[in-house]
């Protein structure tokens, strides 16, 4: 117990293995006859352990920031002007095909053919969505909010 | 020509950096354990390389100028007291931002503060022994200094944490 002292700085590396062999008989013998110092490397190599148990984790190398999308096409504006643009495509697409010959069928029932085929414009877009689409088409588009799209 | 030689050091540069910026990242975090403090330290220690690739001595292990390097830079980082504030509320986030119950992560944040309050060298030794399994050696060369040096080092610091462990438990209970 006496000489405890001369074994301060060995006994924390005693606990993790890093004395050299003459040391580690040295500790080994001290130890033998001093339960407080077996104690304490008990207690060292616990805390190593903790250490590296709690604090051992390092999370992934954070990748290159991405680009940010032009600020005209960031968020509900960028939105809005691609369903806008896409309307009007369909639109203009559909306004400026030439109707297809009738194949010798009359044109009544042609006709009715016809509108069958067709679907309906904005069929798929409710009373308020259209009327905010074609805002947003013409450059007084708003927020995109549940409410508004749904009939 | 010359621009074509700059191009190439421009290069070369940007390899090395694609090469050791994991090195740098994960050692700046074992140090600041904050991915916020380890990112400025990251970048701190990159642009350092920048600056002064051009000067190394050829025969300079970059691995090892690096560890130095980054640790110091990392264990500058969390001098002032908005750092310090900044570290010990992120480490009182970390486990509910890892989706664990903050009583779980208690162990891990006084580790943390401990780890942080020790004095420099203690605090490299036991972090680079510890966390970043380097050997004694490897540490002594790093920073140019003895390898008893560094053990005595690691064995204070350790016997410091325990102390300041047993502390806290102690106030606790």
């Amino acid at each position: 117990m006496s000489n405890c002292r001369e074994f301060e700085d060995l006994l924390p590396l005693h606990a993790v293995g890093e004395t050299g062999l003459d040391e580690a008989l040295a500790v080994e013998e001290h130890l033998g006859g001093c339960p407080s110092c077996g104690a304490e490397v008990a207690a060292f190599r616990e805390l190593s352990g903790s250490l590296r148990r709690e604090l051992g984790d390092v999370p992934p190398v954070p990748g290159p920031t991405p680009a940010a999308p032009p600020l005209f096409l960031a968020g509900w504006r960028g939105m809005a002007l691609a369903a806008g643009l896409l309307l009007a495509g369909i639109l203009v697409g559909r306004w400026s095909m030439p109707e297809p010959p009738g194949m010798g069928i009359p044109t009544p029932v042609m006709n009715e053919a016809r509108a069958l085929s067709r679907p309906p414009a904005f069929s798929v877009f409710s009373p308020a969505a259209r009327r905010f689409l074609s805002e947003a088409a013409q450059g007084e588009g708003r927020a995109i909010s549940p409410a508004r799209t749904q009939p | 020509m010359d621009a074509l030689l700059r191009r190439e050091e421009v290069d070369c540069l940007d390899s090395l950096l694609e090469k050791y910026r994991g090195h740098v990242w994960r050692l700046a975090y074992r140090f600041v354990q904050d991915a916020d403090e380890a990112q400025d330290v990251t970048q701190d220690v990159l642009l350092t390389l920048c600056r002064e690739a051009a000067r190394l001595e050829p025969e300079t292990r970059l691995a090892a100028w690096l560890t130095r390097v980054t640790s110091n830079a990392a264990l500058n980082a969390g001098r002032g007291r908005a750092t310090r504030r900044r570290y010990h509320q992120a480490a009182a986030a970390e486990p509910r931002r890892r989706g664990l119950d903050p009583e779980a992560g208690l162990v891990g944040m006084k580790l943390r503060r401990a780890l942080a309050a020790l004095p420099r060298g203690q605090r490299a030794a036991v972090t680079l022994r510890l966390l970043e399994e380097k050997t004694f050696r490897e540490i002594a060369e790093t920073f140019g200094v003895t390898e008893g040096t560094v053990k005595v080092q690691f064995a204070r610091g350790l016997r410091r944490l325990r102390l300041e462990m047993e502390e806290n438990r102690s106030e606790r209970s």
